[in-house]
């Protein structure tokens, strides 16, 4: 029944050419987005780039200028209560209410989405079963944080919005999400999330896509955004001595796009087919390789390539 | 319709606030110590001229008081209900759920007028005792009907301060709003009045007489204020339940909005008003 939709593989969110502005700063500029039910979307970007302004015109917090935004086959702005029926939010810079119990803050949220949850089984899925009678107010970030995801989790969403979910979440507390977020997503929800930190989403996103300044600049799993950025890989190369001009020999080969050299330690960034050529490039120099072997490209690197910031 | 989540979740947790116990309090030294001063301090001239305090005269009393300390707990209960939600981001957690923003409108006027009335009833109870003790020939119906139609004004106050709170997201704007709305009703608006009356006339007060357009003009910007309103509805319930008939005496050919009734046509406006502006206002805006 609930995923009645699924059937025509319909986009869980759907942006079509959104720009929005706030006096002269033009948060958005033209975002083209599409997220497939079922899936889990990592949203990146550094602060700054346009990633709360997205989420806050999925939830109609902020209305686009241009553009068309429709979030579960329905328009984000006129029909965003029936949306919001349907999809679970953490999102970022709240606040919780002081003076009411972790419980009344479910019961809240169960109140508001009309379903007939029982408050205590969703703080027991976040880990808060033990302060549930205690007011919010004396939580700490993460239990805030806690708190807002039971309240997302309220009624089984078909989508999960989540807006940088791990900050002020310590390591633990950030594997128990993951944990969350993969059960949700075995269930057949959505999960839309975004973070700063290309490393968080790394481990449970199927896509992700960066935004930059406003435009979306990649949409692509873990490994395509590795190949677009080309020289995925790195050789390394352990030699008893470097031959002369080693670098500008290596170099003039097809294929190798970098050459640094450390002491008797070569690092060659190359296409995964040069790898051999380069070895015995090198013997043919002269030089006796005792070792070698191949890295991936640092995340950060990645994410770098892309946003044009410092790892 | 989520309006009663809202309203409830707004009720329990500004029902829990520090500033509403201390409200409440102020209220019941109020109520009190204004129904002793009524009576025993500076009693109203007619019942001098009777020697007796009779429930009516004694509300007629407490209505000046009323009319300033009843409006000053409805914005102070009021004023932060969506902008301190703003400035906190408490918001975009009650927005994140299936709320409309007129649910939240909606509920929000529900449940800080909930919290005033609570305070209210709190406050008059105790000025019942005194009242009740006090009066010559105390009238429970009379007395009831006064909290009532006092209870009607706050809930002014409260639409007024939830529709201010609905256009700022700063918690001291709203203040500034709110409290700046009251006085205007309070203290300025006879002036305006007499203002519009004296341009109305050609910038002159010359030759305006009772009965005449411009002085029925004067009494309608009069009666529009909530405060006159709310000093007209309750004068006009009390003598209904008292049967006094010189209620009635209002002449036959006055214009309508002298008759006493009509100043609940004002409270409701009053109360309308602010919240539809401040929902369109809400409505409108990027959070």
């Amino acid at each position: 029944m609930r995923r009645a939709e699924a059937a025509y593989n319909m986009a869980a969110i759907e942006l079509d050419g959104v720009e929005k502005s706030f006096g002269d700063v033009r948060a958005l500029r033209g975002v083209d987005l599409e997220v497939e039910e079922g899936e889990i979307f990592g949203f990146l970007g550094p602060n700054g780039a346009g990633k709360s302004t997205t989420i806050n015109v999925l939830l109609d917090f902020v209305r686009p200028d241009a553009g068309s935004v429709r979030v579960l086959g329905r328009d984000a702005r006129e029909e965003s209560v029936a949306v919001r029926e349907r999809t679970g939010v953490l999102p970022e810079g709240f606040d919780i209410y002081d003076r009411l119990t972790a419980r009344e803050h479910v019961a809240f949220a169960i109140d508001s989405k009309g379903t007939d949850d029982a408050p205590y089984p969703v703080l027991e899925r976040v880990g808060l079963q033990d302060a549930a009678e205690r007011k919010a107010g004396g939580f700490s970030t993460g239990m805030r944080q806690r708190l807002a995801l039971a309240m997302a989790l309220v009624g089984e969403p078909e989508l999960l919005i989540l807006d940088e979910p791990s900050s002020g979440l310590d390591p633990n507390g950030a594997r128990e999400l993951r944990e969350i977020v993969n059960q949700e997503a075995d269930d057949g929800t959505t999960v839309f999330f975004s973070s700063h930190i290309l490393g968080q989403v790394e481990a449970v996103c199927d896509r992700v896509g960066i935004i930059r300044e406003g435009e979306l600049v990649a949409v692509d799993t873990i490994e395509g955004l590795r190949e677009n950025v080309g020289g995925g890989s790195t050789l390394v190369v352990e030699v008893d001595s470097v031959p002369e001009d080693a670098a500008h020999h290596l170099k003039s080969l097809d294929g190798v796009s970098e050459v640094t050299i450390e002491g008797t330690t070569l690092r060659i960034t190359c296409e995964d087919d040069m790898k051999m050529d380069a070895i015995q490039e090198l013997e043919a120099q002269g030089a006796e390789v005792s070792d070698f072997s191949t890295e991936e490209a640092p995340l950060e690197d990645l994410f770098a390539a892309y946003t044009g910031e410092e790892a | 319709m989520s309006w009663q989540a809202v309203a409830e979740k707004d009720f329990r947790d500004a029902i829990r606030s520090r500033l509403l116990v201390v409200l409440t309090v102020l209220f019941a030294l109020f109520s009190a110590g204004a129904a002793y001063v009524v009576t025993e301090i500076d009693p109203p001239q007619q019942a001098a001229f009777t020697g007796e305090v009779t429930t009516f005269l004694l509300i007629v009393g407490l209505l000046q008081a009323t009319a300033v300390f009843i409006p000053i707990v409805a914005i102070a209960a009021a004023y932060r209900s969506l902008a301190g939600e703003r400035e906190s981001g408490s918001l975009k957690l009650l927005l994140s759920l299936p709320n409309g923003r007129l649910d939240v409108v909606v509920g929000k006027f529900l449940g800080r007028a909930g919290v005033v009335a609570v305070a209210l009833f709190v406050g008059f109870a105790v000025g019942i005792v005194v009242t009740a003790s006090l009066a010559d020939a105390f009238s429970a119906p009379e007395y009831l009907a006064f909290v009532g139609v006092s209870l009607l004004f706050a809930f002014v106050f409260v639409a007024i301060a939830v529709g201010v709170s609905a256009f700022t997201a700063s918690t001291s704007r709203a203040a500034y709003g709110s409290f700046g709305l009251f006085v205007v009703f309070q203290f300025l608006w006879g002036v305006l009045a007499q203002g519009i009356a004296y341009a109305a006339n050609g910038f002159s007060f010359e030759g305006i007489e009772q009965g005449d357009t411009i002085f029925n003009l004067f009494q309608l910007i009069q009666i529009l204020s909530p405060t006159t309103a709310y000093q007209q509805g309750a004068r006009w319930v009390i003598r209904l339940i008292a049967e006094e008939q010189e209620a009635q005496q209002a002449a036959a050919d006055a214009p309508f909005f002298l008759e006493d009734w009509f100043g609940f046509v004002v409270l409701a406006f009053w109360i309308v008003v602010p919240l539809a502006a401040g929902y369109l206002r809400f409505e409108a805006s990027d959070l």
